[in-house]
C-alpha cells in the first residue's frame, strides 16, 4: 500500500511536469497555430542562467528559482520578438521551421560559450530530501511538484477566466481578426501566451534541474519532444487535453516503471510510446478531443 | 450635416479581383445610411476595409475628420466605429457575459463595463437568461443580438452592421430591427449593410446600391424604394426573398 502511495505521487509529479510543459506549448499553439519546438529551450536557458549566476554572483542558492524562472519567462517573450513575428503570417511551416532554427541556434550558442558537457547547478538542499506525510517517507521534490503543478494551473485558470487578456486569448484560439476588431492588440495577446509558456518552462525546469543536478545543452529536447506526445495525445491545440495528456503520459511512465521487469525496463519509452499509438489508433483526435470530419463545419 | 464617416473614393483588390471600384460613401452624424446590393457586390469588401481589415487598394477613409486608412484592425475601435462581422462571430466558447466583457476590451472603467453589462441585458433580456452559458449554444437570433450587444460595449460613435438579418427566420428579423430602431432613437449613427432591402429601406435615412463592386445609386430611402427600376435591377432578390432559413 505504500508503495502504491509512493508510486502514485510519483505518476503525479511526473504528469505535472508534463503537463506543465505541454500547457506551455499547447497555449502557444492555441493563439498562433505554432508548435514551438524551441520550448526545451527555454528550460536549457532557465538552467543556465542558474549556472552562469552561481558562476559569476553567487547569490544564495533558494535565489537561483526565480532566477530560472525569470529567464526562461525572458528568453520565450525574446524568441516571440525577434525569431516569430517576423514570420507570423507566412505559412505554418515557416514558423515550425524557425522553431528549429531558433532551438539548434540556442543549443550551440551553449556549446560554443559554455560547453558541450554538463555543467552542475546547485538546487536547495531541502529540495533534494524527503518528508513523512503520515507514515510515509516521500522525496520533498515530488510533493513540491504536485503542489506547484496544481497551483500553477489554477492561475492559468483564473487568468483565462477572469481577466480581460485571458479572455482575449481564449477568444483568439477561435477567432483572432474578431478578437482585434474588438480592439484587442494582436501582439499584446501573443506575447502574453509566450510569457505564459515561459513562465510554465521555467517552473518545470526548477524540478528537472533539480533531479538532475546538471544542465547540458541538449537537456531540452526530451522534455519538448515528451510535452509534445502529451498534447498530441490529449488532443492538439486543446488546454485541457495538454493537461490530461501529461498527467497521462506521466502515469504511463511511472506505472511501466514499476511493473516492467528489469530486462526490458530499458525500452520504457518505447512500451510508452506503443501506447500512446494504440490510443491514437482507436482515438485519432486524442483523450479530450472533439472528432472533427473534413468538411465539418467550425463553431 | 458633418461627416462622420468619409469613404473617398475606396477600391479593394483580392489578386487580380477587383472586389470595390472607387467608392464614395457619407454617413452623417445621427444618421442611419443602408448599404444595398445583391450577393457580391462589394458590400463586405468595404465594411471589412473600413474596419481595418483588408487594405485599400485605392482611396481612403475618413472617421470624424482624421483619415484613418492605414490603422490596424484593433485601432478603428479606438477611433469610436465598432464592426458587428458578417455572420455573428460571437467568441462561441466564451460564455454571453464574457463576449460582453471583451466587447470593453478598450475601456478602463470596470464600473462602467459592468453597469453597461446590465443596461445590455435589460435590453436583451433573452441574453440576461442566457448570461451564464456559452454563446455557441445560443440560437442564430440571440447570437446576433449578443454581437450586436458586444459590438456596443466600446461605446461606439458609428456602428457598422454587416448583414445583420442573414440566416434569420422572418420573425426573428423583426426583432433585430425593431432593436435597430430603439438604437436610431437614442441617437446611434449606422451604417447597415444588407440584402434585405425592403426591410432597411423602411429604416435608413439614405441608400447606397453597390453592384459588381461599384456604387450604382445613392439617394434617401424613401427615392431608393421608389425607384422600380433599381429594385427590378440590382434588389429584386432582396425583395422577394426576406430571408427564408433560421
Amino acid at each position: 500500500m505504500d508503495y502504491f502511495l509512493q508510486q502514485s505521487l510519483n505518476a503525479l509529479s511526473v504528469g505535472g511536469e508534463y503537463a506543465l510543459l505541454a500547457l506551455g506549448l499547447a497555449i502557444v499553439f492555441s493563439v498562433i497555430r505554432l508548435v514551438n519546438f524551441a520550448h526545451g529551450e527555454l528550460i536549457a536557458l532557465g538552467g543556465y542562467a542558474m549556472y552562469l549566476s552561481v558562476l559569476f554572483a553567487a547569490p544564495p542558492v533558494y535565489a537561483l528559482i526565480p532566477i530560472c524562472i525569470f529567464v526562461a519567462m525572458l528568453s520565450a517573450v525574446c524568441f516571440e520578438r525577434v525569431a516569430f513575428r517576423p514570420v507570423r503570417n507566412a505559412p505554418p511551416t515557416t514558423g515550425l521551421l524557425t522553431a528549429f532554427g531558433v532551438s539548434i541556434l540556442v543549443q550551440n550558442i551553449l556549446v560554443i560559450f559554455v560547453a558541450t558537457r554538463p555543467k552542475p547547478v546547485p538546487t536547495p538542499d531541502w529540495m533534494g530530501g524527503t518528508m513523512s506525510i503520515g507514515d510515509l517517507d516521500v522525496p520533498v521534490v515530488q510533493v513540491l511538484e504536485t503542489i506547484v503543478t496544481v497551483v500553477a494551473i489554477t492561475g492559468l485558470l483564473l487568468l483565462l477566466r477572469k481577466t480581460q487578456i485571458g479572455l482575449a486569448m481564449r477568444a483568439a484560439a477561435k477567432d483572432f481578426v474578431t478578437v482585434r476588431m474588438m480592439g484587442v492588440r494582436a501582439n499584446r495577446v501573443i506575447m502574453t501566451a509566450f510569457a505564459v509558456s515561459g513562465l510554465l518552462a521555467g517552473i518545470a525546469a526548477v524540478f528537472i534541474i533539480s533531479r538532475r543536478g546538471a544542465v547540458d545543452p541538449f537537456m531540452g529536447f526530451i522534455p519538448v519532444l515528451k510535452a509534445f506526445v502529451a498534447c498530441v495525445l490529449g488532443g492538439f491545440g486543446s488546454l485541457a487535453g495538454a493537461l490530461v495528456g501529461g498527467l497521462v503520459l506521466g502515469c504511463a511512465e511511472v506505472f511501466l516503471q514499476v511493473v516492467l521487469p528489469s530486462q526490458v525496463a530499458g525500452f520504457r519509452d518505447a512500451f510508452v510510446f506503443l501506447m500512446v499509438g494504440l490510443i491514437l489508433v482507436m482515438k485519432p483526435e486524442g483523450l479530450v478531443g472533439k472528432k472533427v470530419e473534413l468538411g465539418d463545419k467550425d463553431e | 450635416m458633418t461627416a462622420l464617416l468619409d469613404v473617398r473614393s475606396a477600391s479593394v483588390r483580392y489578386g487580380a479581383i477587383a472586389a470595390l471600384r472607387n467608392v464614395d460613401l457619407v454617413v452623417g452624424e445621427g444618421e442611419i445610411v443602408a448599404l444595398l446590393g445583391p450577393n457580391g457586390a462589394g458590400k463586405t469588401s468595404l465594411v471589412s476595409a473600413i474596419a481595418g481589415i483588408v487594405p485599400l487598394a485605392t482611396g481612403d477613409v475618413h472617421f470624424d475628420g482624421a483619415n484613418i486608412s492605414n490603422l490596424a484592425v484593433e485601432d478603428i475601435v479606438r477611433r469610436g466605429i465598432s464592426v458587428t462581422p458578417e455572420g455573428r462571430r460571437v467568441f462561441a466558447d466564451l460564455t454571453v457575459t464574457e463576449n460582453l466583457q471583451l466587447g470593453a476590451a478598450i475601456r478602463a472603467d470596470r464600473q462602467g463595463v459592468a453597469d453597461d453589462i446590465e443596461r445590455n441585458f435589460s435590453m436583451f433580456p433573452i441574453l440576461k437568461a442566457r448570461a451564464r452559458s456559452e454563446a455557441k449554444t445560443l440560437s442564430g437570433g440571440e447570437q446576433q443580438m449578443l454581437a450586436i450587444a458586444r459590438s456596443l460595449m466600446s461605446k461606439p460613435r458609428l456602428l457598422v452592421l454587416d448583414e445583420p438579418s442573414l440566416g434569420l427566420a422572418p420573425k426573428i428579423v423583426d426583432q433585430i430591427f425593431e432593436l435597430m430602431a430603439k438604437l436610431r432613437d437614442e441617437g446611434l449613427t449606422m451604417l447597415v449593410v444588407e440584402q434585405n432591402a425592403a426591410e432597411a429601406l423602411s429604416f435608413a435615412d439614405r441608400a447606397y446600391v453597390l453592384n459588381s463592386g461599384e456604387c450604382v445609386y445613392s439617394g434617401t430611402a424613401a427615392e431608393v424604394a421608389n425607384s422600380d427600376d433599381l429594385i427590378a435591377h440590382y434588389l429584386g432578390d432582396g425583395i422577394a426573398t426576406t430571408a427564408l432559413t433560421d
